[in-house]
């Protein structure tokens, strides 16, 4: 399953994609599930933004509802 | 049977300024910085990114590949080469130095301080004391000569400054600081695609 399909199975939090708007939990959940990179494997005070712009469309069609 | 095409073009060359963004957004899998039609990092998407400002002579960006050639006592030539390491780095002077946001991540060990008061606010840099290095991300964004709306992006998605701080101050110049972010691998991601990217807007220049 590719990040577009698995994003469509997942309840995709607003923006911005920050770790201090995500917090931890929900950071790590995106990053990995996500294919950006595992937050986990890294220093815990490497958390850049995520850039969320393929799952904009999801975002967006989440809210509508 | 005919000659083959020659390959001269003005729109392959690249001609700046870029401009340095710093602490932009690490892109998905496959994925790629997100520009506003502007060439800046978008802002929804890079909501912490930083402008690095003005720069005394330009930003150089190097990629450096350190080659192990095998060789046999049978042949005089080497009969395999691997890669065995890559070296990413983005580096120049900027001259705003003045500038604490921008200070907190050039000096690796260093950590900005605020007081917002209006009679006796300040800002300060504290530095000493620490042994980890902070990791960020960085992106120089240029126009593409060929078109207006068209950019090219060198990201590197974690990095640090191995250049330290130091400025010198005179009355004879501005004062400017050398910086060289050095490109580490995020090892979770895809080989091929660990350290950065390298990418332009619309279809294929070859």
């Amino acid at each position: 399953m590719n990040a577009f399909e698995k994003a469509k199975t997942m309840t995709l939090p607003p923006l911005p994609w920050t770790h201090e708007a995500l917090g931890e939990e929900k950071y790590c959940e995106l990053a990995v599930e996500l294919g950006y990179f595992h937050p986990k494997a890294e220093r815990d005070d490497y958390r850049p933004s995520l850039d969320p712009t393929p799952f904009l469309s999801l975002i967006k069609a989440k809210k509508e509802k | 049977m005919p000659g083959t095409a020659k390959n001269y073009s003005a729109n392959q060359i690249i001609l700046g300024p870029a401009d340095l963004w710093i602490n932009v957004a690490v892109p998905s899998a496959s994925g790629r910085l997100t520009l506003h039609t502007d060439g800046t990092p978008e802002s929804v998407a890079n909501p912490n990114a930083v402008h690095l400002g003005m720069t005394s002579g330009g930003v150089t960006f190097e990629y450096k590949p350190e080659i192990s050639d095998f060789t046999s006592d049978e042949l005089t030539a080497p009969h395999l080469s691997v890669l065995t390491s890559e070296m990413a780095t983005v580096k120049g002077e900027f001259l705003q130095v003045f500038n604490w946001s921008l200070l907190e991540r050039m000096t690796v060990g260093g950590t900005r301080n605020v007081n917002t008061n209006t009679s006796t606010g300040y800002e300060e840099l504290t530095f000493g004391g620490k042994s980890t290095v902070s990791n960020f991300s960085v992106a120089l964004i240029g126009q593409d000569i060929a078109g207006t709306n068209q950019f090219w992006v060198i990201q590197l998605y974690k990095t640090y400054n191995k250049a330290g701080f130091n400025f010198t101050v005179t009355r004879k110049d501005q004062s400017k600081a050398s910086f060289e972010f050095n490109g580490l691998a995020i090892t979770t991601r895809a080989s091929g695609d660990q350290i950065g990217n390298f990418w332009h807007m619309g279809a294929a220049n070859d």
